[in-house]
C-alpha cells in the first residue's frame, strides 16, 4: 500500500509540464491589453488544482484518483485531493495536438471501448499521472470505467492502491438515496482508514454550503441560456459549471466567484436582449455529455448556421437541490442525490424514462428547434436508447440527428464528415432556411 | 403562374411542371454527361408535354438532387431530403415514412404531419440497395431491371444472399448460377437481401405508417412486395410516377417561394 509518507513520483514530470504551461499562457493572457477576465479565472483555478496534485504527489500528501459523481463534497472536507487521471489530459489535448489521444492508440484495449476510457489506462500505464493514496469508484455511469480502475490494480505502480466502489441503486426512490447515502459513510471510513485524515464535519457543511451556492448560479446561468437568443455561445455553462462543481475541488470560492461572473454577463446580456449571435437561427440540445471538441464545433455551428447548442445533459441543473446542512445524515443524503443526479449516471442508471423525461423537459425549457445525439462510442446503453429518442422527439415534433461518433476522439468521426451530416440535416429539415 | 422542380439524380433527371398546383408535365430522361445538359433536356421535353411555348414561360425553378448545384439556370436548389418529404406528403398527406431508392443512393425520411423531414437515414457510400445495384444483379443474371422483378416475383423458394456489397453479392448469384440455381430464386434472393438492408435503414428512422416508395426502384414490384414482407407493412401506391416525387417536391417549393417573390399569399396547392 502507498502510504501518506511516501513520496509519490510517477506523473510528477508530466504535471509541471502542466502547471509551466498554464503558467506561460496566463502570462501572456495577463499581458494582452484586454484579458478575458472569465478566462483568467479558469485558467487560475486550472492550475491551482494542478499545482495541490503535484503538491500531493511530491509531498507523500494524501491523493485520491476519483471519478466524476463519487461525492466530490467529501474530500476537501476530509483534507484529501481529489482528480481524475483523465482530467489534466483533457484539458491540454487541443493545447499539444492531441499527442496523448494519438500516444493512447497503442494502448492494447479493444478498438470499441471509448476514447475517454482508452486515454485514463493510457495516462496511468505511462505514468502521466501520480500513483494516488486512494482510489474510489462507482458501478455507473459505465461498464467500462469500472472496467478501467480494475484495469488499473493491474498497473505495478497502482496495484497496491487500496480501492473502494460505490454502488448505487439502479432506482431513485427515497429508499435508494439512503442506501447510497450509506455507501458514502463506507466510503468516509475507507477514507479514514487508508488516508489517516478525518472527517470533519464543520468543514464538509462549508463544502457544502458553498457548493450549494455554486449549484444555485450555475442553476441561474442556465435559466439564462433558456432566453431566446441565447446570451452565451454553445456549450459554455456547462463546460465551466460541470468543471467548477465536479472537477476542481469541489466548494471551492474561487470556482463560485467565476460562476458569478459568467451569471452577471448572462443577466446583462438578457436584460438587454442581446444574444451570442446577432441573428440566432437554430436551437439545438445536444443529448449527452459535452464532447472534447466545443469550441471547434460551437464555432462552425454560430458561423455556418447561425446556430446554438443551448443546453446538454452535462449543463441540466434544474433537478438538482440545495442540500440540507443540518446534520451530517441530511448532508450525506443530498450529497447522494446530488452524486446520483450527475449527468449520464442520471440518465444511463434505471428506466429510460428518466432519458424520455429529461428530453422532454430540456427541449419545452429551452425552446430547442432540435436534438442531437452524438451516439457516442462508448455509450452503448443511451444508443441502445435512440429508439426511445426517436419517438420521443417525434411526439414533441422537433427533428432528431443521431449519429455514432467520439465525444472525445474527433478522429472516430472527422470534422468535416460531421460538419456534412449537420448540414444536411439543416437543409433537409429546413431549419437552415429560417 | 407556371413553376418546375428538376431532380438531377446519379442515373436520370426528372422535371416536373406546376401551374396553380395542377401538374402540366412530369419527364424522365437519362442522365445526359452534365447535370446541366439532363436538366435542360428534361425541361424541354417537359414544355413540349405542356405545350408551352418556351423555356421563358416558366416562373421559378427549383433543383434537388445530387447534381443540383451544377446547374447555372435555377432559380434556388434544395435538398433532395426536403423535396421527397414534400412530394410524398403532396400525393399522400397521410404519409408518415418515405423509401427512396434512386440510382445511386437510398434513404429513409420521417415525416410529420405538414410534410416536414424530422430525421432521416441515407446509404451513400456504396452501391448496395440502389439502382446501380440491380443493374449489376441483371447483368449477372443476363436480364434487364423490368425481367429481373418479373423473374423474383415468380419464385417459390428464394435463395438466401448473404451479401450486400454489389461486388460480392455479383460473385455470389455467378457462383449459384453455376451450382444450378433457379434464376427466378436467385433474384428473389436478391430483392429480399436488398429489403433487408432497407428494413435496417426503416429501423434507424422509425416505421410509422403510412409508407410509401419513391425513386427509380419504387417501380421495382418485386421489392416493393419484399418490403412489405419484410416491415408487414402495405406501402401505398402512388398516383403519379415515383420517380418524379423529388422534382414534385422541387416544384412544389418553387411554387411557394415564388408565391412569396411576387407577393401572392396563401398559394393554393
Amino acid at each position: 500500500m502507498t502510504t501518506a509518507t511516501e513520496p509519490m513520483m510517477r506523473g510528477v514530470a508530466r504535471f509541471h509540464e502542466y502547471t509551466d504551461r498554464v503558467r506561460g499562457i496566463l502570462g501572456m493572457l495577463e499581458k494582452s491589453p484586454n484579458p478575458n477576465p472569465i478566462q483568467l479565472a479558469m485558467l487560475r483555478l486550472l492550475l491551482a488544482n494542478e499545482e495541490r496534485i503535484l503538491d500531493c504527489a511530491e509531498n507523500g500528501k494524501p491523493l485520491a484518483s476519483i471519478w466524476y459523481g463519487n461525492a466530490p463534497e467529501i474530500f476537501p472536507a476530509m483534507g484529501i485531493q481529489p482528480f481524475c487521471p483523465f482530467d489534466d489530459l483533457k484539458v491540454h489535448l487541443e493545447l499539444t495536438d492531441y499527442k496523448d489521444l494519438k500516444d493512447a492508440d497503442k494502448h492494447p484495449l479493444p478498438a470499441d471501448v471509448c476514447s475517454l476510457i482508452r486515454m485514463a489506462a493510457h495516462a496511468v500505464d505511462e505514468g502521466l499521472v501520480p500513483t494516488p493514496t486512494v482510489m474510489v469508484a462507482m458501478t455507473t455511469p459505465c461498464d467500462a470505467q469500472l472496467v478501467l480502475h480494475e484495469l488499473w490494480t493491474n498497473n505495478s505502480a497502482w496495484a497496491k492502491v487500496p480501492s473502494f466502489v460505490l454502488d448505487p441503486i439502479y432506482t431513485s426512490t427515497p429508499e435508494d438515496y439512503k442506501y447510497f447515502a450509506g455507501e458514502i459513510k463506507r466510503m468516509i471510513k475507507f477514507l479514514e482508514e487508508h488516508t489517516g485524515q478525518k472527517m470533519d464535519l464543520d468543514k464538509l457543511r462549508d463544502v457544502v454550503k458553498e457548493s450549494n451556492l455554486q449549484y444555485e448560479v450555475w442553476n441561474e446561468i442556465n435559466e439564462c441560456r433558456r432566453a431566446v437568443p441565447c446570451p452565451h455561445p454553445s456549450f459554455l455553462s456547462s463546460d465551466l459549471g460541470w468543471g467548477i462543481t465536479e472537477h476542481f475541488v469541489s466548494g471551492d470560492p474561487e470556482g463560485t466567484k467565476l460562476l458569478q461572473m459568467i451569471l452577471a454577463d448572462a443577466e446583462q446580456k438578457v436584460k438587454e436582449k442581446k444574444g451570442f449571435l446577432p441573428e440566432e437561427k437554430i436551437r439545438i440540445l445536444w443529448a449527452d455529455l459535452i464532447p472534447t471538441f466545443t469550441e471547434q464545433l460551437g464555432g462552425w455551428l454560430a458561423e455556418e448556421w447561425g446556430a446554438v447548442v443551448v443546453q446538454d445533459f452535462q449543463g441540466f441543473t434544474s433537478h438538482f437541490e440545495p442540500i440540507d446542512t443540518a446534520t451530517e445524515e441530511s448532508m450525506l443524503l443530498g450529497i447522494a442525490k446530488r452524486s446520483m443526479n450527475s449527468a449520464m449516471i442520471r440518465q444511463g442508471r434505471g428506466h429510460v424514462d428518466v432519458l424520455i423525461n429529461d428530453i422532454t423537459r430540456l427541449v419545452k425549457d429551452f425552446k430547442i428547434d432540435c436534438v442531437f445525439f452524438p451516439g457516442h462510442m462508448g455509450h452503448k446503453d443511451q444508443s441502445a436508447s435512440v429508439r426511445f429518442i426517436r419517438e420521443t422527439c417525434r411526439n414533441l415534433k422537433v427533428p432528431l440527428l443521431a449519429w455514432t461518433s467520439s465525444n472525445f476522439d474527433p478522429r472516430y468521426l472527422p470534422m468535416d464528415q460531421l460538419k456534412k451530416k449537420i448540414s444536411e440535416f439543416f437543409e433537409a429539415t429546413e431549419l437552415g432556411k429560417r | 403562374m407556371i413553376v418546375a422542380g428538376c431532380d438531377l439524380g446519379s442515373a436520370t433527371g426528372k422535371v416536373v411542371l406546376l401551374e396553380n398546383g395542377r401538374i402540366l408535365a412530369a419527364t424522365v430522361v437519362q442522365d445526359n454527361i452534365t447535370p446541366e445538359r439532363t436538366a435542360t433536356e428534361a425541361l424541354k421535353k417537359a414544355v413540349a408535354q405542356a405545350k408551352l411555348v418556351s423555356v421563358d414561360q416558366i416562373d421559378y425553378m427549383i433543383g434537388t438532387g445530387y447534381g443540383r448545384a451544377d446547374v447555372h439556370f435555377l432559380n434556388e436548389n434544395i435538398s433532395e431530403i426536403t423535396c421527397h418529404a414534400r412530394g410524398a406528403h403532396f400525393l399522400h398527406p397521410k404519409v408518415r415514412t418515405v423509401i427512396d431508392v434512386g440510382g445511386q443512393d437510398c434513404k429513409v425520411i420521417s415525416v410529420d404531419e405538414t410534410g416536414k423531414v424530422l430525421n432521416f437515414a441515407m446509404n451513400e457510400k456504396c452501391a448496395a440497395g440502389t439502382g446501380k445495384f440491380f443493374e449489376a444483379m441483371s447483368r449477372a443474371l443476363h436480364c434487364d431491371l423490368i425481367e429481373i422483378s418479373a423473374l423474383a416475383l415468380e419464385s417459390n423458394s428464394p435463395v438466401t444472399i448473404t451479401q450486400q456489397c454489389s461486388v460480392f453479392a455479383e460473385s455470389e448469384v455467378v457462383g449459384l448460377l453455376n451450382t444450378g440455381g433457379d434464376r427466378r430464386d436467385i433474384a428473389a434472393g436478391i430483392h429480399n437481401s436488398i429489403a433487408s438492408r432497407l428494413y435496417g435503414m426503416l429501423n434507424r428512422v422509425g416505421i410509422i405508417p403510412d409508407l410509401i416508395f419513391s425513386g427509380g426502384c419504387a417501380r421495382n414490384n418485386a421489392l416493393r412486395r419484399a418490403l412489405e414482407a419484410k416491415t408487414g407493412q402495405t406501402i401505398v401506391q402512388l398516383s403519379e410516377d415515383p420517380q418524379i416525387v423529388g422534382a414534385l417536391g422541387a416544384a412544389l417549393f418553387a411554387q411557394e417561394r415564388a408565391g412569396a417573390a411576387l407577393g401572392i399569399s396563401n398559394v393554393q396547392l
